[in-house]
């Protein structure tokens, strides 16, 4: 009979996947003065957010792997796994960046699909066009990303 | 659009149009299709970027990393084994939690051996603020000593800043593990959270809200006790504005780890939290327990997606979404026996205390456990309306007299006893009356507990008997009252209103035309009792689709009803909501939705208790939702019928076939083709239950089913359950033209799916025979548009054309504004001009169509014509 006094969280019980989600989903709700004129709003704030909280913990854990002074099993098997990831976090939000100044759709579609996980059908109703648009700016951006992310494709 | 580059445009139509293009078209299109050099190379190298994609952009950037990782990602104040934290010594980690870590410790001096747990708060910026906050609260969270509660014994801050709480290490298992591993039963799990609700009562009690109840939160301990853990911390972790000033933000950290699942609408929403939010909590944890599955599951969905849910969607009732695994988990054994168990009562409960406005829900914990100990021990609970006609019901039930039926009996007399003793300087004699009359019932009822007495009369089943019962008293009444006339207008209006639920309508509009005269007679032309007589009568004769007469009797209740005193009165809500349902009959669209509004407006400013009137207002308003084509509304609107009707213990009401019929309507409608078959399922129970085999609402769910059956082609069950209806109707004398029509519509439907186009005409002109008495309506518009596509499939274009400019016509002049039905309409006419080879008047018709579509239609035209003219060619050369 298991005997512990606290357990792991199991994913079906919390805002999927983790802490760092309720940290997004919760700056949003509790911002009082946030106006939300409609869901729309809602749901692109939400991507933004969540794209700003990956990005600073990605910052955060790369500059604590240069000597925190608490020493923990956790913190080491992170860095063995670790690097890629949340690097990648860094260079996928600087081309986003790039992406932007290109077209902030773009950059938008990126947001609410790959950060914040709405489907085709969500994003199309999130930014007010229709589903080819969306799937027509996913493909560019997507293509834009993979290159900027592989120093073989970058020119 | 602001951009630096205005040529990534088209950089990007040029890149999607090659996606899929070969290598060598690519070539070529690119060197034809744009003489900048940079767009052609930025295209190229995009391509070659998307060919040597790897999919990692196909799941979400959360995916991509591992478990570890994630957590990791909430920064690292982890302890480490045998660092001192205050007065304790930590021995090893024994879990993550949605705030932080938590650690197994013990007192590191040897005074005594004390077991704890230390939770982190893994927040960098905020500590101290955090760590003020304790000490303010700390006095308060000290003073909650409950033994359901575990202890907050100490808190601080580590040497690097991280927040901690030490709290009494509790072994046990969450509550709905523990209660799937040892297969509790639904009363013992009952028993459980009235534990759980003691102990957040108690915390209540002295002002300390938990704000994050979860079954993470609410340990059972290996003796079975319950323990809550984490109360107020939540509290203190979460952060306010103003307090932030003064510190370092380094990013937007420190709020309240919050599981959507179980946080309550307020709290989503970013407002303030009170206990109304725990009762919440408390009332997902119940659901849980008893269905085996949260109201709002949160798998497939993303964080905002499920808040969006919790805020704005209905879940299902606890004994709809019950699985078989909780069936199972629960002992019933099959999930038909779970949901039994479920219906009714519990469902009430637990819905109640979910409910999105905190006002509604239970007022108190002490509310919610109150209501499942009167459940736990038989007795009527407060979650359902707080009417007599319910607790009469479960009296009822308690001493296992038959069914429904008499219990309507008796609160129909109830009720206009309780009408008449409103009225001032009667009371002493009503009194004595009211006394009469129960007597009389109780008499005439008794005898229908056959099995103990013996039978006076033969064993018949409850329905039967109580009609048999219901035609002795009627003897009876002008022997036994001839001398109280008063006494006789009462019964004979109990015994009308018996008669139209047992649907024997011409018999009641008889009794209630006698109920009227003597009503109005004995107290007079403005008294409720009259007014109620003639409400009886008004339903009655709507039944047998006389609407002109029923409508003047309303309005006649409604002037019996005159005066501010009897503004927001039952009675006047009552007659708002029948004048509603008659304009749906007369298909008076706008007259029945402003009416439906009336009545749903009196009936809330009378009480927030569900009734009957309010049930059916949402009822027409949910129509009219449809109308304008707000299918997600009506379904809202319908739901909320369904669920007041249960909540009044009107389960087996006509009032609920109709939510039924019109709820899987809107499902079938939306594409829920599971929902719409369990529903009519219930439904079809239902009508078979109150009126039998061979009803008219039988017919109708046979329709329905018949419909449904058709959504996916299945011709063989949809013609059969069709036939069968069509077999009941032609039996049933009186049949409310809406229901025939219907019926017909159904067959008419089968034979153009089979391309029977000469059975489906002469079943077409059925329907339209039917509604020649409506002028107007939906349902002409749509008989119209059928019939006018089958005729033009046989190749009669001219009358074809002639129905259409009638549906058109209807369409106009009816108000509604169902874009895809004027669509279809303005298509099939213009089909049916382009068969007939008149190409200017199909254009004309695709003209308003959008240009997708219209080129559709167009080009199917011509293949038609084509393929028809090369048919006819061949057969031709045959010859």
């Amino acid at each position: 009979m298991a005997s512990r006094s606290m357990r792991q969280e199991r994913d079906g019980h919390t805002l999927q996947p983790t802490a760092l989600v309720h940290e997004a989903f919760l700056r949003l709700v509790d911002q009082r003065s946030a106006n939300f004129e409609s869901r729309r709003h809602f749901f692109a704030v939400a991507a933004t957010l969540m794209r700003r909280i990956l990005v600073d913990h990605a910052r955060r854990s790369q500059a604590d792997k240069r000597g925190y002074h608490m020493v923990v099993p956790l913190q080491n098997h992170m860095d063995a796994a670790a690097p890629e990831a949340t690097h990648e976090v860094l260079e996928i939000d600087e081309a986003l960046k790039r992406l932007a100044t290109l077209d902030a759709r773009q950059a938008q579609v990126v947001e609410l699909r790959y950060f914040a996980g709405l489907s085709v059908e969500e994003t199309a109703a999130v930014l007010d066009v229709s589903e080819r648009t969306v799937k027509r700016d996913w493909a560019v951006a997507r293509a834009f990303l993979h290159r900027a992310l592989d120093p073989a494709l970058e020119r | 659009m602001t951009t630096s580059e205005p040529r990534w445009e088209h950089v990007s139509t040029l890149f999607a149009s090659l996606i899929d293009a070969t290598d060598d078209e690519r070539e070529r299109i690119l060197t034809t299709q744009s003489s900048d050099e940079w767009v052609v190379s930025e295209v190229r190298s995009l391509l070659h970027a998307n060919d040597a994609a790897d999919g990692r952009f196909d799941d979400t950037a959360m995916s991509r990393l591992t478990p570890e990782q994630r957590a990791g990602l909430a920064p690292p104040d982890a302890l480490v084994s045998r660092r001192r934290v205050g007065a304790y010594e930590v021995i090893r980690k024994v879990g993550e939690g949605g705030m932080g870590a938590v650690y197994e410790a013990v007192r590191a001096d040897d005074a005594y051996h004390q077991r704890v747990a230390i939770k982190t708060i893994a927040r960098g910026a905020e500590s101290t603020i955090i760590a003020a906050r304790f000490r303010r609260e700390r006095q308060i969270l000290a003073e909650l000593q409950h033994p359901n509660i575990a202890v907050l014994l100490d808190g601080g801050v580590t040497d690097t800043d991280t927040p901690y709480f030490v709290m009494e290490y509790v072994e046990g298992a969450p509550i709905d593990e523990w209660c799937r591993t040892h297969r509790l039963s639904i009363a013992q799990r009952l028993d459980l959270m009235l534990q759980v609700c003691k102990a957040v009562q108690y915390a209540h009690q002295h002002l300390v809200v938990h704000r994050d109840l979860k079954p993470q939160n609410v340990l059972v301990s290996t003796e079975s006790v319950v323990k809550l853990l984490d109360f107020g911390i939540a509290k203190l972790v979460q952060s306010t504005g103003d307090e932030l000033q003064g510190a370092t933000i380094v990013t937007q950290d420190g709020l309240t780890p919050m599981t959507a699942a179980y946080a309550s609408p307020e709290q989503l929403r970013g407002e303030s939290v009170s206990t109304s939010g725990d009762i919440y909590s408390l009332g997902v944890m119940l659901y849980e327990l008893l269905a085996g599955v949260p109201p709002f599951p949160s798998a497939g969905r993303s964080p905002a997606q499920l808040a969006e849910v919790v805020l704005t969607e209905m879940p299902p009732l606890p004994s709809v979404a019950c699985t078989d695994l909780a069936a199972r988990d629960t002992g019933e054994g099959t999930r038909g026996r779970l949901a039994r168990k479920l219906v009714g009562e519990l469902d009430a409960i637990a819905m109640m205390a979910i409910r999105k406005e905190p006002s509604r829900r239970y007022s108190s914990v002490e509310a919610l456990s109150e209501d499942i100990r009167r459940y736990l021990r038989g007795m009527p609970i407060a979650a359902r309306a707080d009417t007599m006609g319910y607790r009469v019901q479960r009296f009822i039930t308690r001493n296992r007299w038959p069914v429904a039926t008499t219990a309507a009996l008796a609160l129909v007399a109830v009720i206009s006893g309780a009408i008449i003793a409103r009225q001032a300087g009667v009371a002493q004699r009503e009194a004595a009356r009211t006394a009469r009359i129960s007597e009389f019932l109780q008499a005439v009822l008794g005898a229908a507990d056959v099995s103990s007495a013996g039978g006076m009369l033969p064993r018949l089943g409850p329905r039967a008997s109580v009609g048999a019962l219901l035609d002795s008293a009627l003897r009876r009444v002008p022997l036994e009252f001839a001398d109280d006339p008063a006494v006789r207008a009462r019964l004979y209006l109990t015994i009308g209103s018996s008669l139209i639920s047992q649907s024997r309508m011409r018999d009641a509009s008889v009794v209630l035309d006698s109920a009227i005269a003597l009503t109005r007679a004995a107290y007079g032309a403005t008294s409720d009792v009259y007014a109620l007589a003639l409400l009886e009568a008004g339903t009655a004769a709507m039944h047998r689709n006389q609407t002109g007469h029923a409508r003047e009797l309303v309005l006649q209740a409604q002037s019996a009803l005159s005066g501010d005193d009897r503004a927001d009165t039952e009675l006047t809500g009552r007659a708002f909501r029948d004048l509603a349902s008659l304009a749906l009959i007369d298909n008076e669209y706008d007259t029945m939705v402003q009416y439906a509004q009336r009545a749903l407006a009196t009936e809330t400013r009378r009480t927030s208790a569900a009734t009957l009137s309010k049930v059916v207002a949402l009822n027409r308003l949910s129509a009219g939702a449809m109308l304008q084509g707000r299918t997600a509304e009506a379904d809202s609107l319908l739901r909320v019928a369904y669920i007041d009707l249960l909540a009044m213990g009107a389960g087996s009401n006509i009032e609920m076939l109709d939510v039924q019929y019109n709820r899987q309507g809107v499902a079938i409608e939306r594409g829920r083709l599971a929902l719409a078959d369990s529903i009519i399922d219930d439904g079809m129970r239902l009508s078979l239950q109150t009126f039998g085999a061979n009803s008219r609402e039988r017919a109708l769910f046979l329709s329905a089913r018949s419909t449904r059956a058709l959504a996916t082609g299945n011709l063989p069950a949809a013609q059969s359950a069709s036939d069968t209806a069509i077999h009941i109707i032609d039996s049933i004398p009186d049949v409310v033209t809406n229901v025939r029509v219907t019926v017909h519509f159904t067959r008419a439907a089968i034979a153009m799916h089979e391309g029977r186009w000469p059975a489906a005409d002469s079943a077409m002109r059925i329907v339209l025979q039917d509604m020649r008495e409506t002028p107007r309506g939906i349902q002409l518009v749509q008989a119209l548009m059928s019939h006018g596509f089958v005729l033009s499939q046989l190749k009669r274009y001219a009358p074809a054309d002639s129905q259409y400019a009638r549906a058109q016509e209807v369409y106009d002049a009816s108000g509604l504004r169902l874009v895809s039905l004027a669509r279809v309409l303005h298509a099939s006419r213009g089909m049916a001009y382009g068969f007939a080879g008149n190409l200017a008047a199909m254009e004309r018709e695709f003209a308003t169509l959008p240009a997708e579509q219209s080129t559709w239609y167009r080009n199917f035209v011509m293949k038609t014509i084509r393929d028809d003219s090369v048919t006819t060619a061949r057969a031709r050369r045959q010859h």
